[in-house]
């Protein structure tokens, strides 16, 4: 069985049909990338999986249970976890407090413990704190844990926003464009730190547009055009598939990439 | 910003919380039991005055706790309202002491609080405060046209609580219930529940991302509120000794939330700055008895337009600027 | 039953007045007019004056609301919100900041004025029948004024250069910024119409059923009404809202005692907003 299954996801908004029908599996510990040109409804996918939209039709299955239509935060608590498009970070937060207040799975103690400092809640807020930094200093950010997050640099904000996902314990992590707008140096070093999230255990599933980086990291690779799905495999197989080149006929050369 | 330099490196409670707590609340306790008692033991004006800010001040700290979530509230007036008339039917028709009808004040406002919160908190920014503003209205109407005891809607006679019989009394519980809401805000603010509410009122959506049930966080949040309205409003029934619809009416909502505006947002305390600050400059004012409106009106505006962040921003402005002029 | 259908027409036209003014001010400045209901009562007060003291004619009267309480808008704008606008970090202080102008605008009204209600005298005498409903001559003209000057406003905002500048400022800022307008002055504009909107609104009212100084927060409850039920931010909306809350009113007053209409009013709308809290027209949450 696959560790996230999607079946015939599809949305509708009026008259446009963003996603048609797409479905795909996931496996365990493997880093999938869906990619597409651009409008092709890769976004409003990532947000049916997170569950942040409810679908048309069609449906989502981690671990074999159904997870659309729950809440956000119910399917966060699951286990799949996104990050966000824009710099999406708690701003007038330092970097190290946005990663603690993001451990907000697996407390001993409940909000009444919390309120009351039980010995309980004092050693989860430890553990928190332990594992924020650990996170922090892994993703290179150890050094500007005590700025306030409106204060970093953009790339820096992308890569806080990775830690604040790790923090909430993912079993799967959804990146969404992860490699935007970064140089090639850039690039590496992020591709570098999302093999080290998945030696750690995380499954990824990534949307991306930078073709180089997703051909560098990903297991597999489903390709989305206009909604529906025309291609999933290897990175060696999509590159030379016929149907994929044709779909990005008409888009700059920079994004294909090879 | 106050809320990250206070609290940088101390989410949770990872030092001993209760000494922690007595250095927090020493500054004000040692205001309101010795200062306060000191200047005006023999001034029965002037005590109920310091009264009635104390129980205003309460009513404010509730008021903070939505501002933490990211709401405006203009509906304490309502819970206030309801949290007195509670304690007014509960003491005239029932009997019930009033140690026993303020906590029930308390419930009661929570249970509507929730009720009513859990749907209308969905809504922001100024569609959630026109809905708070109208419940402060609807409020009122209701209390107009079912409570039949008195013509008008009012409940007289409403006893003072047994055991307090002089203003002096009555001014150490307001100052004592305050310190006791003061201590369980600031240590809510202090707490991972705070944490979660700067969370939300930051970014829901990342919020819920990461497994924070938004929905029931800004539900309990409320409920809170409402409570400390609950409870203002009882402690002014009993201290009227009568509570008529319009005792608490939008002006009443609004100044809540301007006094929590005034002192500060970013700190605990500033609604009890706010509050005894513009009603102490209001008593102040009453000598130039024709301009006092007046000029209060003025002085908010000043504040809001040179202290945008509150009174109680001032130290760190003075303390840039003296730093940056040396 | 004419009786109900002539009363709601007539609160639904000046309602409109009220309810367009604090649409454009939202619109164009995303900032809620708190004080609007305040403006309202100068209005009122400052037609009094010119009519009563000065023993002036009404339409001198309406024309010097219009422009004295436009003008005050247009100050607030430009020294208090267009600074406060600019240093505040959150969002809630300009909504604030409206507060404390309504406060500052009542406080001083009540200065001038003090707490008497104020009235003047009907510009016309007479009634009209209108099948079993009367219609008070003055009335007439009132509703007559407020369906023009509802005209006048359609007009200016769809077909004047200024009026499209502040339609454009009110969908996208950043673009009209872009496209080299005037950001600042067609904000203090838009601030001032919305304002003498609401002053001759309560200009009109004053000949119909009097004003106080105090009035100013029930006024401005109800536009905050009109704008719930129909959508903030959206002409449309903000006619549809006064046309539901004058009839509301018209029936409920003529079924119920007193002050039981409004409950019902807030009960069903607060119902309303449960199961659909953006208004008719509005966009989701605002």
């Amino acid at each position: 069985m696959s560790f996230l299954k999607v079946e015939g996801l599809t949305k509708r908004f009026g008259g446009l049909v963003a996603v048609n029908g797409v479905s795909f599996d996931v496996e365990q510990g493997e880093i999938l990338s869906v990619i597409g040109p651009n409008g092709a409804g890769k976004s409003t996918l990532f947000k049916l999986i997170g569950s942040f939209m409810t679908p048309s039709a069609g449906r989502v299955l981690l671990d074999g249970t159904p997870i659309s239509g729950l809440s956000p935060h119910q399917v966060a608590r699951m286990g799949v976890v996104r990050t966000f498009q824009e710099t999406t970070v708690f701003k007038e937060m330092t970097a190290l407090q946005n990663v603690i207040v993001a451990h907000q799975l697996g407390h001993a103690a409940g909000p009444v413990g919390a309120f009351f400092a039980s010995p309980a809640a004092r050693a989860d807020d430890r553990r928190s704190r332990e594992n924020a930094e650990e996170i922090l200093a892994y993703l290179g950010l150890g050094h500007v844990r005590h700025e306030l997050a409106r204060n970093l640099p953009h790339g820096y904000l992308r890569t806080l926003g990775i830690a604040i996902a790790m923090a909430a314990s993912p079993r799967i992590l959804l990146l969404d464009e992860p490699f935007a707008g970064m140089n090639p140096e850039e690039t590496d070093r992020a591709v570098d730190m999302v093999e080290g999230i998945r030696r750690r255990g995380i499954t990824v599933l990534l949307v991306e547009h930078d073709m180089r980086a997703v051909m560098q990291i990903s297991d597999r690779i489903v390709v989305i055009s206009f909604g529906s799905k025309i291609a999933e495999g290897t990175p060696a197989e999509i590159r030379d598939n016929p149907t994929v080149i044709e779909a990005y006929l008409g888009q700059d050369d920079e994004t294909i990439g090879h | 910003m106050a809320t990250s330099t206070e609290a940088a490196g101390t989410i949770g409670a990872t030092s001993p919380g209760s000494r922690k707590a007595l250095i927090a609340i020493l500054p004000l306790a040692i205001l309101l039991y010795a200062v306060v008692p000191l200047i005006l033991r023999g001034q029965p004006y002037w005590l109920n005055v310091m009264t009635n800010a104390a129980i205003l001040s309460f009513g404010s700290l509730g008021v903070w706790v939505t501002f933490a979530i990211g709401r405006v509230n203009i509906a304490q007036g309502a819970f206030a309202l309801l949290g007195g008339y509670t304690t007014a039917i509960l003491s005239t028709v029932f009997g019930l002491s009033f140690w026993l009808c303020l906590p029930l004040s308390g419930v009661v406002a929570a249970l509507v609080g929730t009720l009513i919160g859990w749907p209308l908190l969905r809504l922001r920014g100024i569609y959630f405060a026109m809905v708070t503003l109208s419940l402060t209205e609807a409020m009122r109407l209701l209390f107009l046209n079912t409570v039949t005891l008195h013509d008008g809607g009012g409940v007289l006679n409403i006893p003072r609580p047994a055991g307090i019989d002089t203003p002096l009394d009555f001014y150490l519980f307001a100052a004592t219930l305050l310190l006791v809401g003061y201590l369980a805000v600031w240590r809510l603010a202090g707490s991972r529940i705070g944490w979660v509410f700067r969370s939300m009122r930051q970014n829901e959506e990342l919020a819920m991302s990461i497994g924070i049930n938004v929905a029931r966080y800004r539900v309990f949040a409320f409920a809170f509120c409402s409570a400390m309205g609950g409870m203002a409003g009882a402690c002014f029934a009993s201290l009227q000794q009568n509570i008529y619809p319009a005792t608490y009416t939008v002006t009443d909502s609004i100044n809540f939330m301007l006094y929590c505006f005034l002192g500060g947002l970013d700190f605990v305390l500033g609604p009890i700055v706010g509050t005894f600050g513009l009603i102490i400059a209001f008593e102040l004012l009453r000598s130039i008895q024709e301009y006092q409106a007046l000029l209060y009106g003025a002085l908010m505006i000043l504040v809001m337009l040179f202290l945008p962040n509150g009174l109680l921003s001032l130290p760190s402005i003075l303390g840039r600027f003296w730093r940056s002029s040396r | 039953m004419e009786q109900i259908l002539v009363n709601g027409a007539i609160l639904s036209a000046n309602y409109a007045l009220i309810a367009l003014g604090i649409t454009l001010i939202f619109g164009i400045m995303n900032v809620l007019n708190f004080a609007h209901g305040q403006m309202f009562m100068i209005g009122g007060l400052i037609v009094y004056t010119v009519c009563v003291v000065f023993k002036l004619p009404y339409a001198v009267g309406l024309l010097a609301a219009a422009v004295v309480v436009g003008l005050i808008g247009m100050l607030l704008e430009r020294t208090l919100f267009q600074r406060v606008m600019r240093i505040s970090s959150r969002e809630e202080n300009t909504m604030l900041l409206a507060v404390g102008t309504a406060l500052l605008l009542e406080n001083i009204a009540l200065f001038i004025f003090g707490e008497k209600q104020r009235g003047i005298p009907p510009m016309v005498s007479g009634v009209y029948r209108l099948g079993s409903a009367f219609l008070p001559a003055n009335r007439l003209l009132v509703f007559a004024i407020s369906l023009a000057l509802i005209a006048a406003v359609l007009l200016f905002v769809n077909f004047t250069r200024q009026g499209r500048a502040m339609r454009a400022l009110a969908q996208d800022r950043t673009a009209t910024m872009l496209m080299g307008a005037d950001v600042n002055r067609i904000s203090m504009l838009g601030f001032g119409l919305g304002a003498a909107l609401a002053g001759i609104a309560g200009g009109l009212l004053i000949s119909v059923s009097g004003v106080n100084a105090g009035i100013g927060t029930a006024i401005s409850t109800k536009a905050f009404i009109m704008i719930m039920i129909g959508g903030a931010g959206v002409i449309g909306g903000a006619l549809l809202g006064a046309v539901a809350l004058g009839f509301a009113e018209a029936i409920g007053y003529a079924l119920f005692p007193g002050s039981v209409t409004y409950l019902l009013i807030f009960t069903a709308l607060i119902l309303f907003l449960l199961i659909r809290p953006q208004g008719i027209m509005g966009k989701p949450w605002g």
